[in-house]
């Protein structure tokens, strides 16, 4: 399993010389009971926060993102590393001591206490003098606007209310750090499109909080974030901003957790290209030629310069996006018409409407019907046309849309192999 | 055997009960009247196991209260045995040591319940779960164990003042046939009482909970306090109640106990009826416990349709 | 998840185990223990020995537990009977009926064993049924003393059932008696089942109301035991107290098997 070689490497100093709000030194996290063999619910995480910054951790459930998060509150122990709050070493002092908000995924307001007794927990469990309980809870139903509930049980709020309240609980106590572990999960579609807006709101009135936002939706990661880390069987396994996560994936899972790319696998022409030139403008960056197991090219970026995957021949996986990749009009020749990509012929295997468009499935290299789960999506562009089920289509790529990243073959779902895939773990080399 | 066989008194009640009935079916119209025939026949299906009730459990209890009042022969004496055991001064008494004990012990296995049912469930050990075993299998032991243990361990002869006489100026404890020992026996018994509902409370919170209480500043006992025990108190006043109607009837353990000054109103039923043939007095004395066990029970039912009433209609 | 400083925790283990063997894990053991001492004079028993085991298995006492098999096995098959038909008849009937069969079905929970006790000797010693000095007596008095037990386990169990199984069935055309044999009984069976097991170790420790109206004939093993422990064999009760558990645990764990064979997963 590739190792997280962390992208932006954290400086150790800040510009105005404040330590990280979070700070997490190679943590591991075992639950007890667990064989000695078997993979740690977290294994070697380390990761900073800075004060007024949101850190998203992003990854499928059992990827070890809400350890992390339990790590960092206190409510598992690592079985190694340590954890640091504004430079403070915390990693053995019990949850009461650390001084954070935290936000969980079922809301966990105490059933028995009004609204308003709810937001007063942690304000009496610091044993505030009457009034400045009261003015605080005040101010808090207020910025979350819930004055008027105040008196009601958490059992007469509906989902999205209880979010606000378990929220306006987490601030009262003025917390440096905020954790939201999948604060969002149990509401629906809309009302988390609401409460999206809503936090990004929130992030704005509290410029010095640092954020630990845990959730499995790349969408809520995408509004929130400052940073996104990429969670896979308790590793990092990427870590950088929105953008260069997006754009420049340097990994296949980030690829296809992100955004959702078809792994489209390969072999390198072309190589040694690359070399020398690693800068990290996109529009620079030269572009490779993929010859892909399915058949046709590709032309494509490397995602991470840095990484071996520009080696000579070297097995290598593209990543393209369902939106990126065009249906051509048949009889026209490829290459002149999407640039990037040749000889990309494939089957449609499925039609589905979206309301937006509509996405097909297309398996590639043949006319295997049966192939759906390795077909790769596409997004077709609002006014297409709409092929049928079983029309023959050769696409093509949007210029500068194809990422080369390193091949890992634990990585199911969404990728195009040649042969089925195989249920290898730890294939890569 | 299906069936005790019935007394004439209730087969008269049953023939009364079958009569009720039919009045009540035939007073309807007649478009109602095949839903009738259904909920009559329904009602019906009732009859044979409260006829078998009847039988062995309401017809001698009101042969009880009809024997305090009569001759051996079956003649009405008058209420003579009643104004003569209510003015004795053993009959108050024994209410008194009756709702004392009771009380003795409800209050230590709420103590000790709470104690051992919250660090079963949120402090767990490696024998935590043989224990929690342990404690319901122990309800369906024999009560009497707990004092006859208490007996070879702690009796005047017992494992505890062998071992004491060996040391210097030959200390000696004797609590076991007293009140002490009765107490200490109930509360030892009837703790699994209290114990397993609360399991079952502490098992239904969910963890975040006792982790965000944490997180928000509160320490241990302020959770526990403000986050634990709120949810458990249905449950344990329940409970509570149910120990005090089992301490109240409890006569097994007493009388194992050998406590001689301990005279409870079961074990005063039992001397004044079986040791002494007094059978007037021992059913006027067995009328007063029925009154006292009743309306405590009818308490304890009030209370339990309260609490989960009340916990239903605001959920 | 409570406790986070290892020496509070530390602390309250110790505390907890202190309380649960001095509760329960001291008497029980020295039960056990006691059960095979010759004699028991330090801290720990002298001399073992299985003599008193041999007596507790000797014809007199075997007699004991035959009794009490007996009584058990009967008192508690009635009580589940009676208590499982009460426990469906309320249920259909529903409303203020079912409320009533329930009030009427829980009140010997509430009686005092020795006052079952009296009020069997009360009605059932003269004429038209002298019943006084009889084996059937024993049972009627376990019977009463266990029915409330087996009312509320099996409606327990009848309260929580999906009222859909028994309208799907007779939307099938299934009669009531059908859907009571092929739905409503096998669903009820794991509490039948438990209410039975329940049943059965009640009355085979039952002493309050069977030392108020057993016969010499007729003496249970508790009663039994009782006499020992007054006459001060402390030894010899603890060795019979062991053959009555362990006989209830071998009858129960029989329960149990044939519930496991029966239950419907």
């Amino acid at each position: 399993m590739p190792l997280a070689a962390v992208r932006c490497p954290d400086a150790g100093e800040f510009d105005d010389g404040r330590p990280p709000a979070v700070e997490l030194r190679g943590v591991s996290v075992r639950y007890p009971g667990a064989s000695a063999g078997s993979r740690p619910a977290l294994a070697d995480l380390s990761l900073r926060v800075d004060p007024g910054e949101t850190v998203a951790l992003l990854g499928p459930s059992g990827s070890g993102k809400s350890t992390a998060l339990k790590a960092v509150a206190g409510f598992e122990q690592p079985s190694e590393g340590r954890v640091l709050l504004a430079g403070r070493d915390v990693t053995r002092r019990p949850p009461a001591e650390r001084g954070i908000g935290v936000v969980v995924q079922q809301y966990a307001l105490f059933p028995h206490l009004r609204v308003a007794d709810n937001v007063a927990y942690g304000l009496r469990a610091r044993r505030l003098p009457r009034a400045q309980v009261r003015a605080r809870v005040g101010e808090m139903l207020e910025m979350v606007g819930m004055e008027e509930h105040a008196r009601k049980l958490p059992r007469e709020l509906s989902g999205g209310q209880q979010q606000r309240i378990a929220i306006a609980r987490a601030l009262a106590i003025r917390p440096d750090v905020l954790l939201l572990d999948e604060p969002l999960s149990a509401l629906d579609a809309r009302m988390r499109q609401d409460m999206v807006e809503e936090l990004a709101r929130l992030r704005r009135e509290l410029p010095d909080v640092a954020m630990l936002y845990v959730t499995h939706d790349q969408s809520e990661a995408l509004a929130l974030a400052d940073r996104i880390g990429v969670m896979r069987d308790g590793r990092l396994v990427d870590l950088g901003t929105a953008h260069e996560l997006y754009h420049r994936p340097r990994h296949a899972f980030t690829a296809s957790f992100l955004g959702g790319a078809n792994l489209l696998d390969g072999v390198l022409e072309a190589p040694g290209a690359a070399r020398g030139r690693t800068t990290h403008d996109d529009a620079s960056s030269p572009e490779l030629t993929v010859r892909l197991d399915a058949g046709g090219s590709v032309s494509a970026r490397i995602g991470d310069p840095a990484s071996d995957a520009g080696a000579s021949g070297g097995r290598v996986t593209v990543a393209v996006r369902p939106h990126a990749l065009r249906m051509l009009p048949a009889g026209r020749d490829a290459n002149e018409a999407a640039g990037s990509a040749s000889g990309l012929r494939g089957t449609v295997v499925s039609v589905q409407w979206r309301g937006t468009g509509h996405r097909l499935r297309v398996a590639l290299g043949g006319t295997d019907r049966g192939s759906a789960g390795r077909a790769v999506a596409v997004d077709l562009e609002p006014f297409a046309a709409v092929p049928a089920v079983g029309d023959a289509v050769v696409l093509g790529v949007v210029r500068g849309e194809a990422v080369i990243v390193p091949r890992d073959e634990t990585i199911g779902g969404l990728r195009v192999p040649a042969a089925p895939v195989r249920p290898a773990a730890g294939a890569t080399a | 055997m299906t069936a005790a066989p019935e007394t004439p008194r209730a087969a008269t009640m049953r023939a009364r009960a079958r009569w009720a009935v039919g009045s009540h079916g035939s007073a309807r119209v007649a478009g109602a009247e095949r839903r009738d025939r259904r909920s009559l026949r329904t009602l019906l299906w009732a009859v044979p196991p409260l006829a078998v009730l009847t039988a062995i459990f309401l017809v001698p209890l009101a042969e009880t209260v009809w024997q305090s009042v009569s001759t051996t022969s079956g003649a009405f004496a008058g209420f003579g045995t009643w104004s003569q055991a209510l003015s004795s001064a053993a009959l108050g008494r024994a209410v008194g040591t009756t709702l004392w004990i009771a009380l003795l012990t409800t209050c230590g296995c709420v103590l000790v319940g709470t104690f051992l049912a919250v660090g079963l469930s949120f402090v767990p050990f490696s024998g935590s779960r043989v224990a929690v075993r342990l404690l319901e299998a122990v309800v369906s032991f024999p009560s009497f164990i707990i004092p006859l243990a208490f007996g070879i361990l702690y009796g005047r002869a017992g494992v505890l003042n062998s071992a004491l006489a060996g040391l210097p100026g030959s200390p000696h404890v004797d609590f076991v046939n007293d009140l002490p020992g009765v107490v200490f026996a109930e509360i030892a018994y009837f703790t699994p009482f209290v114990v397993r509902p609360l399991l079952a409370v502490f098992g239904q919170i969910p963890r975040e909970l006792l982790d965000v209480s944490g997180s928000l500043g509160a320490g241990p006992l302020m959770t526990l306090r403000r986050v634990i025990l709120p949810d458990a108190r249905p449950a344990l006043a329940a409970s509570a109640g149910l120990v005090f109607l089992l301490a109240m009837n409890e006569f097994g353990i007493i009388m194992f106990t050998g406590a001689k000054n301990v005279v409870t109103l079961p074990m005063l039923v039992y001397t004044k009826s079986i040791v002494t043939f007094d059978l007037p007095s021992a059913a006027v004395v067995a009328c007063a416990q029925l009154a006292l066990s009743l309306a405590v029970y009818g308490l304890y039912r009030a209370l339990v349709r309260r609490l989960s009433g009340g916990s239903r209609a605001a959920a | 998840m409570l406790l986070h400083s290892p020496s509070t925790r530390t602390a309250v283990k110790a505390a907890l185990i202190a309380v649960l063997a001095l509760l329960l894990g001291v008497p029980l053991l020295a039960v056990v223990l006691a059960a095979f001492a010759g004699s028991w004079n330090g801290v720990w028993p002298s001399d073992p020995t299985f003599a008193h085991l041999a007596d507790a298995l000797s014809a007199d006492n075997l007699a004991s537990i035959s009794v009490s098999l007996q009584t058990a096995f009967i008192a508690s098959i009635v009580a589940v009977a009676v208590g499982a038909w009460a426990a469906l008849a309320a249920r259909s009937a529903g409303g203020r009926a079912a409320k009533a069969i329930d009030a009427a079905f829980h009140l010997p929970a509430a009686v005092p064993s020795v006052v079952v006790g009296l009020g069997l000797l009360a009605a059932f010693s003269r004429p038209p049924l002298t019943l006084n000095g009889t084996a059937t007596i024993v049972v009627i008095a376990q019977t009463t003393l266990v029915l409330a037990f087996s009312y509320s386990t099996v409606a327990g169990a009848a309260e929580v059932l999906d009222p859909a199984l028994e309208q799907v069935a007779g939307s099938l055309g299934a009669g009531s008696l059908r859907v009571l044999l092929t739905v409503r009984l096998p669903l009820l069976l794991p509490s039948i089942g438990a209410a039975l097991g329940l049943a059965f170790a009640l009355c085979m420790g039952e002493l309050g109301a069977t030392i108020m109206v057993y016969p010499a004939s007729w003496r249970t093993l508790p009663v039994s035991i009782f006499a020992l422990a007054d006459r001060g064999s402390l030894f010899l009760a603890a060795a019979d107290t062991l053959v009555l558990i362990a006989s209830t645990v071998a009858v129960l764990a029989l329960i149990a098997r044939l519930r496991g064979r029966t239950t419907v997963r």
